[in-house]
């Protein structure tokens, strides 16, 4: 039985009220929070010596391709993260593209980040079932935290210049939005006969779907601008669950998305502006989203973008005026919820897994905030060494 | 008009001067010092800010970049050779105005090609206010001459099937047509020649973006016997050819870091920097992402913390981003540090950007003009 106690830091719960934050201990006992509380003893645990230290939930990263997109030989990146044959590809599986001796997961843990939605690509209109998984491992089946998490789907610029330009629908946003309510509408059939004890011919896509048209998982739509009006129309239209990613551009639709009670995984922050797809960046919606109740994430898009940017991603956040514990939220608790994982991660509290990280200086305040310790599953496993 | 009063001001060179007053006339610095009082000057009470001389991002090939991708206009595809091309005719002021450059402080750019094209064309030093006239926001034309021996060069013309197609290619392409200046009489010599010949004799300095350790010892060695003045661009592999740099005279614009995690960043040791700079290296900053145009303006900020990060001195970090530059691009008269009769293009900042992130712009300037706060 494995033991760690974290001495007298302060501790960031991100459990919300009155003891949201507090200098105490924490002891871990196997892979689980055992105990929070001031002035904990025992004996045999390994202690953490956390004075003037700040001691987080793991940071969780709500939208990642960690493992499928190879870019150690960039620009000859290899990509497993899209299955670019059909459309609608919604019976894919991310997990088998999973490569977990890419280097993502080691910048990831040791950037703080202890559990990563690992969602495929945006090629397709849909594009698969995503999975959260943890970032220490060395098999994804045994660092998976569940799946599937979301279903994955694309509007806009990126199933439009895969397909269209090959020749095949969708070449249109029109297209992408049929093609999208035309898969949901095929699903809700199916399920519907299954239901009556039809026995319909069985529809793989149309099975990767039911667990959506359940609100059991959300439709997780790729989009910016305009497109997440049409994002919120279509899931309100199957009364599905929705988490709007990237969400360039929310500014501009802030009462849209507040009335939709639509999550939003927003990022990556500190792209260039003036592309099509991408007119507005404005990290500025995280703070007036949040303000309106609206469940929001920041995300980084790794490794497409750094995990390692998570703090400048928060800081920007900040910058534009929201606030530092708010921000925390946002990549804690927020994250844990929108992935449907809040039961096992997010926060620091009894019974929740023993993923911790514990920072010298605030993570999204301070320039040089440093991950100390990163702690998964009850286990350290990364250290800051001066020396290297 | 303005006296910027009781700043904590960072000249750029290093030093900081507290309680320091600035007075700008409608385009220039005019005196910096202490209690300055000149009736019908307007006020900006900068007690308790930081007030920066105007960044320049070095490197910055967006400016050319159109908007439609398909079709840039920050590279001439057809030919991986053409010292002739300027980027001035590329530039959108839109697209630079659109990335409102001067909320991180940055008041100039480094307008270049995109890092495509073995040689892509010529650089201009152009200003990011939105306010000033057209012609005017071109502060240096034809500052440098941007190079690349990046692998996306060899890649897209090998896509096209041109020449080069591999390392060789491309710095045989260099070696040639440096060469070739040597068998024309110079009264013949083509626009093309007549740049390349300026870069040869150090008029023109280069950029060259290189990131590997064996694409940063080429760019070394192709042009040792010549009086260049070159600085290489994202060197993201400086760390591991240290003395090679050092002994060449180079200077350095590292380029972005923070942008892909992994094997884009070549396990960077950040640290060195201070081997650059304890060697004399003149060092900078670039926001482009290894030759693309994919970082909006928040990124040359992070680039810098990450430096302080990896505990580089916050002041010789602020030189990287003012005066260092304008040393590379020649335009260190007029601006790069808050000096009497430089440009006045002032930052003032609510706190230091480098060191937290509730650091706001307050007040931007750019010749004298305030074009965001106040």
């Amino acid at each position: 039985m494995s033991k760690v106690l974290i001495k007298n830091g302060t501790l960031h719960t991100m459990t919300g009220g009155s003891c949201d934050k507090f200098i105490g201990d924490i002891l871990l006992e196997d892979n689980k929070i055992k105990k929070i509380d001031k002035d904990i003893i025992c004996q045999d645990a390994k202690v953490i010596d956390s004075t003037g230290l700040h001691v987080l939930p793991g940071l969780i990263d709500s939208h990642t391709h960690i493992g499928l997109f190879d870019v150690s030989s960039y620009p000859n990146t290899k990509d497993d993260a899209n299955e670019i044959t059909s459309a609608n590809t919604a019976e894919m599986d991310v997990r088998y593209s999973v490569n977990t001796e890419l280097p993502d997961f080691k910048s990831a843990y040791r950037s703080g980040v202890t559990s990563i939605v690992i969602t495929e690509g945006s090629a397709n209109v849909i594009n698969g079932s995503a999975m959260a998984a943890k970032t220490y491992g060395n098999n994804i089946f045994d660092m998976q935290i569940k799946y599937p998490v979301a279903l994955k789907v694309a509007f806009g610029g990126n199933p439009k210049r895969c397909h269209g330009m090959a020749g095949r629908p969708p070449y249109s946003r029109m297209a992408v939005a049929e093609i999208l309510t035309e898969a949901l509408q095929r699903a809700k059939d199916y399920m519907d006969a299954k239901d009556k004890g039809l026995n319909p011919p069985y529809d793989a896509k149309s099975e990767a779907i039911i667990p959506v048209l359940k609100r059991e998982i959300p439709l997780k739509i790729h989009c910016r601008q305009f497109d997440m009006l049409w994002a919120i129309e279509i899931a309100k239209q199957f009364n599905c669950r929705l988490s709007l990613d990237h969400a360039w551009g929310a500014t501009d639709y802030v009462d849209e998305i507040a009335e939709s009670g639509a999550m939003v995984c927003y990022g990556p922050v500190g792209i260039c502006r003036g592309d099509i797809e991408r007119t507005k960046a404005d990290v500025e919606a995280v703070k007036i989203l949040d303000d309106r109740g609206v469940l929001v994430s920041i995300m980084t898009d790794s490794p497409l973008f750094s995990e390692e940017c998570i703090c400048h991603y928060l800081g920007e956040a900040v910058r534009e005026g929201l606030n530092i514990d708010r921000a925390h939220r946002m990549v804690t608790i927020n994250a844990a919820t929108i992935a449907g994982i809040e039961d096992r991660v997010g926060s620091l509290e009894v019974g929740k897994d023993a993923d911790i990280v514990i920072f010298k200086g605030i993570l999204a305040l301070d320039a040089d905030a440093r991950v100390m310790y990163t702690i998964i599953d009850g286990q350290i496993v990364y250290e800051y060494d001066e020396n290297c | 008009m303005y006296i910027i009063k009781n700043g904590n001001v960072h000249i750029g060179d290093g030093r900081i001067v507290t309680g320091c007053d600035i007075l700008t006339d409608d385009r220039y610095i005019k005196k910096v010092g202490k209690n300055l009082n000149i009736p019908g000057a307007k006020i900006i009470d900068a007690s308790g800010k930081e007030v920066f001389p105007g960044f320049i991002n070095t490197v910055c090939s967006i400016a050319g970049m159109g908007y439609n991708q398909d079709c840039p206009d920050n590279i001439e595809a057809t030919d991986p050779f053409t010292p002739e091309l300027n980027i001035k005719y590329s530039i959108d002021p839109m697209m630079v105005d659109i990335q409102e450059y001067y909320k991180v402080g940055i008041t100039s750019i480094g307008a270049s090609p995109d890092s495509q094209s073995v040689v892509g064309g010529q650089m201009v030093v152009f200003k990011t206010s939105p306010k000033m006239k057209y012609f005017d926001r071109i502060l240096k034309d034809s500052a440098g001459l941007k190079c690349s021996v990046l692998p996306m060069v060899k890649q897209f013309f090998k896509s096209k099937n041109m020449a080069p197609k591999s390392k060789t290619g491309m710095f045989y392409l260099i070696e040639s047509r440096f060469d070739d200046l040597n068998h024309v009489d110079e009264k013949d010599y083509t626009t093309g020649q007549k740049v390349l010949k300026k870069a040869k004799d150090g008029e023109l300095p280069i950029f060259i973006s290189a990131a590997s350790k064996s694409e940063i010892n080429g760019a070394v060695n192709v042009f040792k016997d010549m009086n260049v003045k070159m600085n290489i661009v994202d060197a993201l592999e400086f760390d591991r050819c240290l003395p090679q740099i050092i002994r060449s005279g180079a200077g350095v614009v590292i380029g972005d870091f923070t942008a892909c995690s992994g094997g884009i960043k070549h396990d960077l040791d950040l640290t060195k920097v201070k081997d650059l700079i304890d060697n004399n290296v003149n060092v900078a900053i670039t926001s482009a992402r290894y030759g693309t145009a994919w970082d909006g303006r928040e990124v040359f900020l992070w680039d810098a913390i990450e430096l302080y990060r990896a505990g580089i001195d916050a002041e010789e970090i602020i030189k990287m981003l003012t005066l260092n530059p304008a040393k590379m691009l020649g335009v260190d008269n007029k601006i790069g540090s808050i000096e009497e009769g430089k440009d006045a293009d002032i930052t003032i900042f609510s706190a230091h950007p480098i060191k937290t992130y509730t650091a706001r712009v307050n007040i931007s300037m750019i010749n004298g003009e305030v074009v965001y706060g106040g």
